[in-house]
């Protein structure tokens, strides 16, 4: 797993997530995630190259975007795969951090 | 009995869920599962094995801490189970997860279990001569 970011124009941050999100991708990626968390406020979760996601990935992410809204940020997530979607329709995850399968509408919900 | 000819034994250490998930890969090839049961599978192995590694066998004696992984498929339906000699824990008696209504009151603890019940066809447990034995179950066909 790992994890960049991308400036998207003046301050949204898009983060880019690559490879499997199971409990070693989790780890791999959780302190890089705090740091992002905890210095931006419009952040855009990329999960188009993920190609798996468990419970401990999960967390990861949630516990991202409630450091980004206890800032009075916003995060949402940007195109899942069908499976990886499942698995956050099915926990939940998307009435709490929405899920965007286009970007424009991504970067337009958290420049709200 | 159904035949569960794939079988793999790891050491109860959470590094050993790459070579897990590795021989899940592998053993979907083996089987011709479709890539959702795959997926599915792939998943569930890994919630319910980091469980066992995580809390059934944390204080368990070394000699203990191997996990007996088999599967098979039979009549349309792809049967796992999974073998532990840690504490007694049933996953199927475990309460329904609630999915949080915003973030603030979001908790994580449970979800692996909703993913187990919701992933599969159906789970059974059974704790025998000290032993915790997780069936599951999976669907083929759409």
């Amino acid at each position: 797993m790992e994890l960049s970011t991308e400036a998207i124009g003046e301050d949204v941050t898009m983060v880019v997530f690559n490879g499997r999100l199971d409990v070693k991708g989790a780890a791999a990626v959780d302190m890089k995630l705090s740091v992002i968390a905890g210095s931006r406020r419009r952040v855009i979760f990329n999960l188009a190259e993920v190609s798996f996601v468990a419970s401990m990935g999960i967390r990861c992410i949630v516990t991202g975007a409630k450091t980004i809204r206890a800032k009075g940020g916003q995060a949402v997530i940007y195109g899942p795969n069908p499976d990886v979607e499942k698995v956050l329709t099915v926990s939940g995850i998307d009435t709490m951090i929405p899920i965007y399968h286009d970007l424009d509408a991504a970067v337009a919900a958290v420049s709200q | 009995m159904i035949r569960l000819a794939e079988t793999l034994t790891i050491k109860g250490e959470l590094d050993e869920l790459q070579r897990c998930s590795e021989w899940v890969a592998e053993a979907s090839g083996r089987l011709e599962l479709p890539a959702n049961v795959a997926f599915s599978l792939d998943l569930c192995f890994e919630e319910a094995i980091a469980n066992i590694i995580l809390y059934g066998l944390k204080e368990a004696p070394e000699e203990d801490r191997d996990v007996v992984i088999r599967m098979g498929v039979d009549a349309g339906v792809l049967h796992v189970v999974i073998e532990d000699r840690g504490m007694a824990f049933d996953p199927t008696a475990a309460p329904d997860h609630e999915a949080p209504s915003d973030l603030d009151q979001a908790k994580i603890g449970g979800l692996g279990i909703l993913l187990l019940r919701k992933f599969t066809k159906a789970m059974s447990y059974e704790r025998t001569d000290g032993r915790n034995r997780l069936a599951l179950e999976f669907a083929l066909a759409p």
